[in-house]
């Protein structure tokens, strides 16, 4: 594995490794971040969410961190395990358009963020 | 003649208004819409913007 | 009296489909306890009488919402003779996966395969028998906006509910372990294996189904987390192969909605694109509405005239006619003459809404929705502020926090009303001759700043806490039909008239008594109940610079319908003397002379303001308390949208009289767009943070 290199921009901080596969963490106050200080980040660890897959790339669903309501309501829309979603567009701020089990749906930023993706085997 | 038609215009008005006022009044008290001509569920609002 | 019931997806035209079959034979009230809607119907067909209910619509009928317990609830309760299951044939797998929790309920069922047109233009190729087969349900492919296919319906209904075995359907089997789990539910709560709704609740419990759950006497919840995964995993597989088997969709293709997305939702275009259409809107309601209006004005002149001469012809009593000409006819009739402006209105927010152009709407608007604490879903409400209140208030249901419903709904009343724009064309066309529109722009732009002002201060004192999980479909364009849009307007104008008919005329026979009479019986109107009362009140608009009685009244009126401080302004001023005789002549601008007169212009300027922001009508009033249940809720917006307005309006004045309304004008706006921007700023320079190179 590459040694991951990290950017500080403007109240963002990104972090990518080698392949380019990159997460942005945001610093809201209503987020909590814990890892970031966190010297053993562990790059294995990082999965990338909704929020920032890239527009067009074929992602499956990997897990949902959100309330157990939610995570329900979501598990009946089809963000199971396994399923594939694709994100067609974003707003550049955090709300984003997928299409998965075959219709489009709209999410909101905080929707977006909580819903780990992997990339298509 | 004039006064009979006003006498009947005059009971006229006077049981529209009434009739008007205590309809009002009885939809203010059951919480329902007063300003639409029907019951304002009907105000046809669906509950997701996508129908 | 047969029963069936409606079931489906939100999006899969259940509303239309139940147009249809009930045509004007509905009535809506709520499901008990709640403020979900419930619609019934009826209809008859050979000889028979159906009750149609149609169920609120859902995804599924896990237990999450009140919608999907109310639905699930209510057809194991009442049985109904069929349920029918309603299916956006080019949405199948999100739709069929309700169809499956309905085929375990185990009642009659008939699936209704809507949207067939899109499938037939996209070229799908579906095996509806195939389906039909596997599922053991009858499918009746339709499209109910084209009214095709429904006879078909109407008669697959009948015969399943002569003959119920015909829809019992297929439930999915799911693996070996969850069917043992269910089949020792079954077993510990003592329910009858040949009961057709055993099956249903064990599966209820396991999916903790709070209801089922208490009336078993279940104690231990969370036990079956991980089964619930399961079945919900099995069951999309399940209609996964299914899809497989019966579906073709010719290659990845572009549908007309993803083409006009495109350009519709883009990241620089989108924006002022909706822009564009929020101006396309208002032109529409301005030019075309008044090219209506000026004959309107006349008919009313002409009646107003009319009846005088006829009336008096007869010998009626002056008095009366006075009721009648200057009263009734003066304030319905004002009123009345804005229907053209008001339907051209509800026309294109009806065409909007029903396109499906809202959802990118809320996208648009998401991220600036953000800064006021709600998701862009909220700006739907909204926007529907534009047309009336009630149903804007309303449609807050659609967002499921109540922190955010609450929000929106004391943001609403300042999203300025139809009923208001009445006032904002007198006053405009009086004072600003020639630039009404300019005048009436400013206003609406206004009342949305001072709405996300109110938006960001609620954000951080009021509604703390994080917002709506923001998750909605996105449907497919749809050209509005005539039909519903037609429908949709004719609703409101009827409405509108009706209003007109009923509250304002009795509220302008009760403002003709109170200015014609005092203590002592009929007299001047300077000397009436209504003036001396209006005298009582002026006070608190002395600030405003319209501390004069006329105004005062007018507005107090305004608080039962906004059209009302136009029908009474009408009243007064055309009751004044130069406006006697021009009104003999015919025409209405007498009045106009006397509202000239009456008022400065800054106090015009101020009063508009007044006007956009006060009190929203009794109607909204009590919706809102109808919808947060609570009196609080409603005497706080009651109270809080006149103190706003006190406050601008009296700002506005004096600004206007010290320096000019245009600078006025440009103060308020400036004013509070700074304020938003400051409340809004960008809090994350102050962090820092260190980075070391791992």
């Amino acid at each position: 594995m590459g040694k991951p290199f990290d950017e500080f921009r403007r109240g963002r901080v990104v972090k990518c490794n080698e392949y380019n596969l990159c997460e942005r963490v945001d610093i809201q106050p209503e987020t909590s971040y814990d890892g970031l200080n966190d010297n053993s980040y562990q790059l294995e660890e990082m999965r990338m969410t909704l929020l920032y897959s890239k527009p067009g790339e074929q992602m499956v669903v990997d897990e949902i961190t959100w309330s157990p309501g939610v995570k329900r309501r979501l598990e009946d829309m089809g963000f199971i395990k396994g399923t594939p979603v694709r994100v067609i567009r974003s707003d550049g701020f955090g709300a984003i358009v997928v299409e998965i089990k075959g219709s489009k749906l709209l999410l909101g930023r905080g929707m977006a963020q909580k819903i780990k993706v992997k990339q298509a085997a | 003649m004039g006064t009979i038609i006003t006498i009947g215009l005059a009971a006229a008005i006077g049981w529209w208004v009434t009739r008007i006022i205590s309809r009002q009044a009885k939809a203010i008290k059951e919480g329902k819409c007063t300003g639409c001509s029907k019951d304002c569920s009907t105000c046809g609002v669906p509950v997701n913007f996508t129908e | 009296m047969k029963e069936l019931v409606l079931a489906g997806n939100p999006n899969a035209g259940k509303t239309t489909l139940f147009n249809e079959l009930t045509g004007a034979r509905q009535s809506v009230g709520n499901w008990p306890g709640v403020t979900v809607e419930k619609k019934q119907g009826k209809f008859t067909y050979q000889d028979e009488n159906w009750v149609v209910t149609d169920l609120p619509g859902t995804y599924s009928l896990s237990p999450y919402s009140m919608e999907e317990k109310i639905a699930g609830a209510y057809i194991v309760e009442q049985r109904p003779e069929v349920v029918v299951n309603i299916i956006d044939a080019s949405n199948l797998e999100r739709n069929l996966y309700l169809t499956l929790q309905l085929l375990e309920l185990q009642q009659p069922t008939v699936i209704a395969m809507n949207m067939m047109d899109i499938v037939d233009r996209w070229k799908i190729e579906l095996d509806i028998k195939k389906l039909a087969t596997k599922l053991g349900v009858p499918i009746v492919p339709i499209s109910a906006s084209r009214s095709e296919g429904l006879e078909e319906l109407r008669s697959a209904i009948a015969e399943v509910s002569k003959k119920p075995s015909l829809g019992m359907g297929n439930p999915v089997t799911f693996s070996e372990d969850i069917e043992a789990t269910i089949a020792k539910l079954m077993k510990e709560y003592q329910l009858d294996e040949k009961e057709s709704r055993s099956r249903w609740q064990a599966i209820r419990v396991i999916e903790e189904d709070l209801d089922v759950c208490a009336s078993l006497g279940v104690e231990k919840l969370h036990l079956y987390d991980h089964e619930r995964t399961e079945m919900t995993h099995l069951r999309y597989r399940y209609i996964h192969d299914l899809i497989d088997r019966v579906m073709k969709r010719p290659e990845r293709f572009e549908s007309m909605t993803e083409k006009a997305d495109k350009i519709l939702m883009h990241p620089w275009f989108g924006l002022p694109i909706f822009g564009f259409f929020m101006y396309m809107v208002f032109t529409m309601t301005f030019t075309f509405g008044g090219w209506l209006a000026g004959p309107v004005e006349s008919l009313f002149g002409w009646v107003s005239v009319s009846v005088d001469a006829i009336l008096t012809q007869l010998g009626v009593a002056e008095w009366m006619i006075s009721l009648l000409t200057d009263g009734v006819i003066s304030g319905v009739g004002g009123v009345l003459v804005f229907l053209p402006n008001i339907a051209f209105l509800f026309l294109a927010l009806s065409v909007l809404e029903d396109s499906g152009y809202m959802a990118r709407v809320a996208f648009l608007m998401d991220r600036f929705m953000r800064k006021i604490g709600l998701s862009g879903k909220a700006f739907i409400p909204l926007l529907m502020g534009f047309g009336c209140s009630v149903p804007a208030v309303m449609a807050t249901r659609s967002l499921e926090s109540d922190r955010d419903r609450k929000a929106a709904m004391m943001m609403i009343p300042f999203m300025s009303c139809g009923a208001r724009m009445p006032i904002y064309l007198l006053f405009a066309s009086v004072f600003f001759p020639g630039k009404e529109a300019l005048v009436t722009f400013f206003l609406y732009f206004l009342g949305v700043l001072v709405a996300v002002l109110m938006g960001t201060i609620f954000k951080d004192t009021l509604f703390k806490g994080s917002g709506d999980p923001f998750i909605m479909e996105m449907p497919t364009y749809h050209i509005p039909t005539m039909k519903t849009v037609g429908r949709s307007v004719w609703e409101k104008v009827e409405d509108y008239i009706v209003r007109a008919g009923t509250v304002l005329l009795a509220a302008s026979v009760v403002l003709w008594g109170l200015l014609n009479f005092n203590m002592q019986g009929m007299t001047e109107m300077v000397n009436s109940f209504g003036a001396q009362l209006g005298h009582m009140i002026a006070p608190i608009f002395a600030p405003m610079g319209f501390g004069n009685w006329e105004s005062s009244l007018s507005l107090v009126t305004g608080i039962m319908a906004k059209e009302a401080i136009v029908s009474n302004i009408a009243i007064i001023f055309g009751m004044g003397e130069a406006a006697g005789e021009a009104a003999l002549n015919g025409n209405m601008s007498g009045m106009l002379t006397g509202i000239q007169q009456a008022f400065p212009l800054a106090a015009a300027f101020s009063f508009l303001i007044f006007s956009l922001l006060y009190t929203p009508c009794l109607a909204t009033l009590t919706v809102i308390k109808r919808e947060t249940n609570s009196w609080k809720w409603m005497f706080f917006s009651a109270g809080y949208t006149f103190a706003v307005a006190w406050v601008y309006a009296v700002i506005g004045y004096g600004l206007a009289m010290k320096f000019s309304v245009l600078v006025s004008a440009a103060v308020l706006a400036f004013g509070t767009m700074g304020m938003i921007a400051f409340r809004t700023r960008d809090k994350r320079r102050k962090e820092e943070v260190e980075w070391e190179q791992l």
